[in-house]
C-alpha cells in the first residue's frame, strides 16, 4: 500500500521560507522532508578544501609568468607545479584531476615555456573529439596573444581548409588534432609534416579515460606508428597525457605508450563543500519492479532550484531525454515568471554558434538551467553552476564524477543529485552507495595486442616506412603478422625489411571507432533526397537493422524497410511510434582453447579440451567461437515494454572470433526450465555487473549461456567481448571473478521485487518465477564461497 | 597472443581470404638493385627536319610507375622514365627498381639529373610524380630538389581537350590530338600487379611492356611538349577537335608571360583573339558564349577597338533572359562611355529594364541583382544626362 504522496513535499517549507531558498536551506528540505528523504538513498557530504598553491617556478620564462599574473595567476595550484617539474625533468607523466581544476596548464605551461626557450620546437595537441580541440586552440591562444610571441597555434582537422593546411604542416608550433586524423592523414603523409616530426618535443593526449576498449586499442597502435616515426626524423617527444578519476591512470598511459608514466594525482585546487545525494524514485509496480519516471522525478526536482533562482544543469542520457527535461524546465520557468530563454537545451546536433552562445550564457549568469547530454561532458568551459542533476547513471564512475563536478564553486556550497532509473546498473549503484564513493575499481582496459586491431595497424605502419627485421612494434608475434601480410601481397620482404606493396591506402579502411572494418550504412529515405544517418558494425546489423526493426538514432526512430546484406545497406524512414524492436539472436558458443588459470600471459591449453589437473566447474576464461543466428524479433512499449508483436529475421548467421569469461556452475537438482531460468538470471546480473567492472557499455559484452555445456561438461554462463579478437574484458573479469560474483549477488539481493525485474535478474517472464530466488541461493551457497576457496 | 604459431596461423587466416602464393623468394639474383636501359635516338630522326627547341635542350622529361597509385609515403616508384636531349640526340632512361633496396641509389642518381637541368616537364607530375618522388626522397634520406621550373602538361591537356573529347587521359590524347597509336599496350591499373609479380618470382620477361609503356608515355611527353608550344606559341592551328577557347586562353597567358611585350606579345595576343574567336561562332550554350566574350573583350578593350567591342556585345544581345540582360548592359556601358552616346545607353537600359521585370515576376534567382545594377547604371546616366 502507497501513501498518497503531496502534489510538492516542499510546499510546506516553501511556505515557510518563501520563494528565496539558499541551496543549503532546499538541501535541507531534502534531507529532511520525509517524502523526499525515504528515497535518498546517499546524502554523502565532501568538506571544503582549500587550494595548496606553490609560486610560479623561477624556471619558467620571465613572458610567460608575467601573462600568467595579467591573466590572474600569481601562483600555481601544487599539481600544476608538480606537472611542470617532472616535464621539466623530461619524463612522460599523466595528470588526474577532477573537473575545472586548471588541467591545461599542466601542459600549457612546460609546452608554451619550451616554446619561448627554442621557437623551432613543436607540439601535437591530440584530442578525442573536434569540440574539445576547437575549445583548447581558443584557449591556448589567449594566452598566446597575451605572451606576444610568435607562436602559432591551430586545429587540424577535417574542417581545416586547404590553404590553411599548408601553412599549419610548416609552420604550427601546436597542431591541435584527434587521433582519427593522425592515423588517416598526418601519419601517411608524414613526409609533407618534416618540421613537425624532425622538431616535436612534446605530445599532449588530453582526456585519456575516454581512450579505452577497442577505440583505445586503436589509439595504442596510433602512438605506436607516431613514435616510430619520430624515430625516423630523430626526435623523441614526450608525452603528457590528462585524464579523469580512473582507478588505474598509470597503468592506462603505460599501456599506451609502452614507457614509464609519472603520475600526478595530488589535486591542488581549491573546493567549497559540496553533497552528492542518490536518489531512487519510488516503486510504484514492486510485482514488476517498475519505478516511478527518472525524467519526472528530475523536472520536479529541478522545480525546487529553478524556482529559486539556483543556477542548474541537468545531465540526460539520450538526446530525447534532454529536450524532454528542457521543455520539463521551461514550464516550471514559466510558473515562477523567469522568461524561457534562460533555459536551454545542449546537445549533440546543435550548430557551433548556438552551442557558444549557451556556453556563454552559462559563464555570465543569463542562463540559469540548462539540459545537456554528456555532450557538455568534456572539459568546455561552462564556468560553474551550483546545482548537477544526474538523470539516470552516467555509466561510469569517472563520468558521473565528471558530471557532478560541473557543480561546484573554489569557496561556496553545491550539489549534485544522482536519479536512478530501472536499469539494474543504476539499481546497484544507488542501492550500493559504498561502492560508488569507496576506492575507484574501475579500470580503463586496452588490448593494443588484439591480433585485428594490431594487423591493422602494422599495415598502416609498413605504408608509413618499411619494417626492419628485428623492430619492435607491439608483440613478438609481429613476424608472423608480416608472413600473413606477405601472403596476401601486401607487403614484400628483401634482405631483411619489409616494404608495403600494396596498391591501396591503408589507413582508409581503419576506422579507429572499431574493430571491424566492415559496416552496415544507414540510409534514410523519408526525404526526397537520400541521407546516410549512421553506421552500425557487421556484427551488431542482424540485431538492429533487421527489416522492420525500429533502429534509434540520436533519439530519432526510424524503421527499417529493407536490409540489403549484400551491399550492407539498410534503407529507412523517420516514425514515431511507441514501441522499440529487440531481436532473437540464437546464439551459439564454441570453445576454442583455454587459457590456464594463473598463467598471467593467457597461455593456451590444448585447444578444446581442459588442461590436466583443471577443476571441473568454476571460473575460467579463454578463446571462443560465437555463432549468431537471428531468428525473430519482438515489439515492446516504449513505457511497459510489453509485448505488442513480432515477426521472423531472415538473414545468414554471422561468427564472431573472440576472447570469453565462462562459469561453469554445479550440477543442480532442478527441472531443466528452472535451471534455464536460473542461468538467464545469472547471465543478465553478471554482465550488467561486469560492465560496471569493467568501464564499458553493456552491448560490448555480450551474454549466452548452455544448460549442458560439452566444454565444462555443466551447465555455464557465458561472458564474452563483443569485439573480435577482444580487448582483454575476458581475462580483467576472470581476475575479478570473485568481486564480480559479490557485487551480483548484492545486486540480487538487494533488489525489492518479487522474482525478477529487469533491474536485477531480467523480466520474470524471462527468467521463471523461481529464477530470482535461486540465482540468489547458488550464489550465496556455491559459488561465492568457492570463489572464496 | 597466447597459442602456438599453428593457432595463430589460422587466427591470421580468419583475418582475410588467405591466398596460398608459392613461397616468397627474396631476390637472390645478382647485380645491382637498380638498373639503368638507356636508350638514344637520333634528334633528327624523333624531329623529322625541325631542330629541337632551345628550351628543350635543358628539360627533364620524367614519368614513372609505381607500386600503387594512392600517394602518400607508401607508394613506390619502380620504374622512372626520363627522356631528354643531348648532343644531337634523344636519350631516354629508365631507371629500374630490381630489387626495392636499390630506391636509395636510384634516387641519388635522379638528383644528379636533376640537378642538371632548369625544367621539369611532367604529365600530371605536380600531383602524382613529384610529391612521390619528394616523400620516397625523404624516407630514403636522400632528398631531391626540383628544377627551377615544373612544367606540368595536363594543365594544357585539359584546356584543349576536356571538352571535346570528355577527357584528358593521355592516352586518349596521344591517338587523337598526336595521331599516335599504341599495339599491345600494358593496362595501367595492372602495372602494381605485374611489378609484384616479378619481385616474387624474380622473372622480368612479364614486365617488358611495362618498360615499353613508360617509354613510349616519357617519348610522348616530348611531343606533346613540342605540339602545344607549336600550337599556343607559334600560332599553329592543332588538329580537331580541340577546344578553341582553351587555346585562346593559353595563348593569352603565353603573351602575358612574353617578355618581349610589342611583337611577340601583340602576335600571340592576336593568335589568342583568332582562336576565341573561333570558339565563339559556333558556340550554342550560352552561358559558355558569354564566358568567351568577357575574354575577348578585354583584348578589344586594351586596342580601343571600341567598333568591335560594340559589335561583340551587340551580337549577344541575340541570347535569351539573363544572358540578354547581361549582353544589354554591356552595350549600354560601350555606348556611354566608348562611343559616347549616353542616350542610345539609356535607351537600351529601358529595353534590359523591361526584360528584368519580365525575370523578376518568374522568380529567376539573378534577377535581383541585375535589376539593381541595371537600375542603378539607369539612374547614374539619366543623373548625368538632366545635369547637362
Amino acid at each position: 500500500m502507497h501513501r498518497r504522496r503531496p502534489a510538492c513535499p516542499l510546499s510546506n517549507l516553501c511556505s515557510y521560507y518563501g520563494d528565496g531558498m539558499t541551496l543549503e536551506q532546499i538541501l535541507t528540505a531534502l534531507h529532511t522532508e520525509p517524502a523526499w528523504a525515504r528515497h535518498i538513498t546517499a546524502w554523502h557530504q565532501v568538506p571544503e578544501r582549500p587550494g595548496r598553491y606553490e609560486p610560479i617556478p623561477g624556471d619558467v620564462d620571465g613572458r610567460l609568468a608575467s601573462a600568467l599574473r595579467s591573466a590572474g595567476i600569481e601562483r600555481l595550484y601544487t599539481h600544476q607545479a608538480q606537472a611542470f617539474e617532472i616535464a621539466r625533468s623530461g619524463r612522460h607523466l599523466v595528470v588526474v584531476t577532477p573537473t575545472a581544476s586548471g588541467k591545461t596548464l599542466c601542459y600549457n605551461l612546460p609546452v608554451l615555456n619550451t616554446l619561448l626557450a627554442a621557437p623551432q620546437t613543436r607540439a601535437l595537441y591530440l584530442f578525442p573529439t573536434k569540440a574539445l580541440s576547437m575549445d583548447q586552440v581558443d584557449e591556448l591562444q589567449t594566452l598566446v596573444t597575451a605572451l606576444e610571441a610568435d607562436i602559432k597555434a591551430a586545429t587540424y582537422d577535417g574542417d581545416t581548409p586547404g590553404a590553411a593546411r599548408r601553412a599549419i604542416r610548416t609552420a604550427g608550433h601546436v597542431v591541435v588534432t584527434n587521433p582519427d586524423m593522425l592515423h588517416a592523414a598526418i601519419l601517411p603523409h608524414h613526409t609533407k609534416w618534416l618540421r613537425l616530426f624532425e622538431n616535436l618535443r612534446y605530445v599532449v593526449v588530453d582526456e585519456l579515460h575516454t581512450y579505452r576498449g577497442v577505440f583505445g586499442s586503436h589509439v595504442a597502435n596510433v602512438l605506436r606508428r607516431l613514435r616510430r616515426i619520430c624515430r625516423f626524423y630523430g626526435s623523441t617527444p614526450q608525452v603528457i597525457f590528462t585524464s579523469a578519476t580512473i582507478s588505474n591512470p598509470k597503468e592506462l598511459a603505460e599501456r599506451l605508450l609502452e614507457e614509464e608514466v609519472a603520475l600526478v594525482d595530488d589535486n591542488g585546487a581549491p573546493s567549497g563543500p559540496k553533497v552528492i545525494a542518490f536518489y531512487n524514485p519510488p516503486v510504484i509496480n514492486r510485482e514488476m519492479g517498475i519505478r516511478r519516471d527518472a525524467l519526472s522525478e528530475a523536472g520536479r526536482l529541478a522545480g525546487e532550484f529553478i524556482r529559486n533562482r539556483i543556477p542548474l544543469i541537468a545531465f540526460a542520457r539520450s538526446r530525447r531525454a534532454c529536450e524532454l527535461l528542457t521543455t520539463r524546465f521551461r514550464a516550471v520557468a514559466s510558473g515562477h515568471q523567469i522568461p524561457p530563454e534562460r533555459i536551454a537545451g545542449y546537445r549533440a546536433g546543435y550548430l557551433p554558434s548556438e552551442r557558444r552562445a549557451i556556453e556563454k550564457g552559462l559563464r555570465n549568469g543569463n542562463v540559469l538551467a540548462v539540459a545537456a547530454t554528456n555532450a557538455l561532458e568534456l572539459g568546455i568551459d561552462i564556468g560553474r553552476l551550483q546545482a548537477a542533476l544526474l538523470v539516470g547513471y552516467p555509466g561510469t564512475v569517472a563520468s558521473t564524477w565528471q558530471q557532478a563536478g560541473r557543480a561546484g564553486r573554489t569557496q561556496d556550497l553545491s550539489a549534485a543529485i544522482l536519479i536512478a532509473t530501472s536499469d539494474p546498473l543504476d539499481q546497484y549503484i544507488v542501492r550500493h552507495p559504498e561502492y560508488f564513493f569507496g576506492q575507484s575499481p574501475e579500470a580503463g582496459l586496452v588490448n593494443p595486442d588484439n591480433l585485428y586491431i594490431l594487423t591493422s595497424h602494422v599495415r598502416c605502419a609498413a605504408f608509413e616506412l618499411p619494417i626492419e627485421s628485428g623492430e619492435r612494434f607491439g608483440p613478438s608475434t609481429l613476424p608472423e603478422v608480416l608472413d600473413y601480410l606477405q601472403s596476401q601481397r601486401i607487403v614484400h620482404r628483401e634482405d631483411g625489411r619489409w616494404h608495403y606493396v600494396a596498391d591501396a591506402y591503408p589507413a582508409q579502411d581503419v576506422s579507429l571507432r572499431s574493430a571491424s572494418t566492415e559496416n552496415v550504412v544507414i540510409i534514410d529515405t523519408t526525404d526526397p533526397a537520400p541521407r546516410v544517418v549512421g553506421e552500425v558494425d557487421l556484427a551488431s546489423a542482424p540485431g538492429l537493422v533487421h527489416e522492420d526493426a525500429i533502429y534509434l538514432h540520436l533519439g530519432q526512430q526510424y524503421h527499417v524497410d529493407r536490409l540489403e546484406w549484400e551491399e550492407r545497406k539498410a534503407y529507412v524512414h523517420r516514425v514515431e511510434v511507441d514501441y522499440y524492436t529487440t531481436a532473437q539472436i540464437a546464439v551459439d558458443i564454441r570453445v576454442l582453447a583455454e587459457f590456464a588459470p594463473g598463467a598471467a600471459d593467457g597461455r593456451a591449453a590444448a585447444p578444446g579440451r581442459p588442461h590436466d589437473g583443471m577443476v571441473r566447474g568454476g571460473p575460467a576464461h579463454g578463446e571462443v567461437v560465437v555463432t549468431y543466428r537471428p531468428t525473430i524479433f519482438k515489439k515492446l512499449t516504449l513505457e511497459q515494454h510489453e509485448n505488442v508483436g513480432w515477426g521472423p529475421i531472415h538473414l545468414p548467421e554471422s561468427t564472431l572470433h573472440t576472447t570469453a569469461y565462462w562459469l561453469a556452475l554445479p550440477e543442480l537438482p532442478v527441472p531443466q526450465h528452472e535451471l534455464q531460468g536460473l542461468l538467464i538470471g545469472l547471465s543478465h546480473s553478471l554482465a550488467h555487473v561486469a560492465a560496471l567492472f569493467l568501464m564499458c557499455d553493456p552491448r560490448d559484452l555480450g551474454r549466452t549461456y548452455e544448460v549442458h555445456s560439452p566444454h565444462t561438461d555443466r551447465p555455464t554462463v557465458f561472458l564474452y567481448d563483443a569485439y573480435p579478437g577482444g580487448v582483454g574484458f575476458a581475462e580483467r573479469l576472470y581476475r575479478m571473478h570473485h568481486q564480480v560474483l559479490s557485487a551480483a549477488r548484492d545486486l540480487i539481493a538487494a533488489c525489492p521485487c518479487d522474482s525478477g525485474c529487469p533491474s536485477c535478474v531480467g523480466p520474470v517472464l524471462e527468467v521463471g518465477s523461481t529464477g530470482k530466488a535461486l540465482a540468489l541461493e547458488i550464489l550465496d551457497a556455491r559459488l561465492i564461497p568457492d570463489a572464496r576457496r | 597472443m597466447p597459442g602456438s604459431s599453428q593457432t595463430l596461423a589460422d587466427k591470421l587466416a580468419m583475418l582475410g581470404t588467405v591466398a596460398r602464393s608459392p613461397a616468397a623468394r627474396t631476390a637472390g639474383w645478382d647485380g645491382p638493385a637498380f638498373e639503368v636501359r638507356r636508350n638514344r635516338r637520333d634528334a633528327g630522326e624523333f624531329f623529322g627536319r625541325e631542330q629541337p627547341h632551345p628550351a628543350d635542350a635543358s628539360a627533364l622529361f620524367l614519368d614513372t610507375e609505381t607500386t600503387g597509385l594512392a600517394g602518400g609515403t607508401g607508394t613506390t616508384p619502380f620504374l622512372v622514365g626520363l627522356a631528354f636531349v643531348a648532343g644531337g640526340e634523344v636519350v631516354t632512361e629508365q631507371y629500374f627498381l630490381r630489387r626495392l633496396s636499390g630506391e636509395a641509389a636510384m634516387l641519388d642518381a635522379l638528383r644528379e639529373r636533376l640537378a642538371a637541368v632548369e625544367t621539369l616537364v611532367t604529365f600530371n607530375g605536380r600531383r602524382f610524380d613529384w610529391p612521390i618522388l619528394e616523400a620516397r626522397g625523404i624516407i630514403n634520406r636522400t632528398p631531391l630538389e626540383a628544377p627551377p621550373e615544373h612544367h606540368d602538361l595536363i594543365g594544357a591537356a585539359r584546356r584543349l581537350w576536356h571538352r571535346p573529347l570528355g577527357t584528358y587521359r593521355l592516352s586518349v590524347i596521344e591517338r587523337q590530338a598526336l595521331g599516335i597509336c599504341r599495339v599491345d599496350d600494358v593496362d595501367a591499373a595492372q602495372i602494381p600487379g605485374l611489378y609484384l609479380d616479378y619481385l616474387r618470382t624474380g622473372d622480368a620477361a612479364s614486365l617488358e611492356p611495362v618498360f615499353e609503356h613508360n617509354r613510349h608515355d616519357v617519348l610522348c611527353l616530348l611531343h606533346l611538349r613540342r605540339k602545344v608550344r607549336r600550337w599556343v606559341e607559334d600560332g599553329v592551328d592543332p588538329p580537331q577537335p580541340v577546344d578553341w577557347e582553351g587555346l585562346g586562353v593559353l595563348r593569352l597567358r603565353a603573351a602575358a608571360a612574353a617578355l618581349d611585350g610589342d611583337t611577340l606579345g601583340r602576335a600571340l595576343t592576336g593568335d589568342a583573339e583568332n582562336a576565341l574567336r573561333r570558339a565563339l561562332e559556333p558556340e550554342d550554350d550560352p552561358a559558355v558564349r558569354w564566358r568567351i566574350a568577357s575574354r575577348l573583350a578585354p583584348l578589344l578593350r586594351r586596342a580601343a577597338r571600341w567598333e568591335e567591342l560594340l559589335a561583340l556585345w551587340e551580337h549577344e544581345v541575340g541570347g535569351r533572359g539573363i544572358w540578354r540582360i547581361r549582353a544589354l548592359l554591356e552595350t549600354a556601358k560601350t555606348y556611354d562611355r566608348r562611343i559616347r552616346r549616353p542616350d542610345r545607353a539609356l535607351k537600351i537600359l529601358e529595353e534590359a529594364c523591361g526584360l528584368v521585370e519580365w525575370l523578376l515576376l518568374r522568380g529567376d534567382p539573378v534577377a535581383a541583382e541585375l535589376d539593381l545594377r541595371v537600375r542603378r547604371r539607369m539612374m547614374r546616366l539619366s543623373r548625368r544626362l538632366e545635369a547637362r
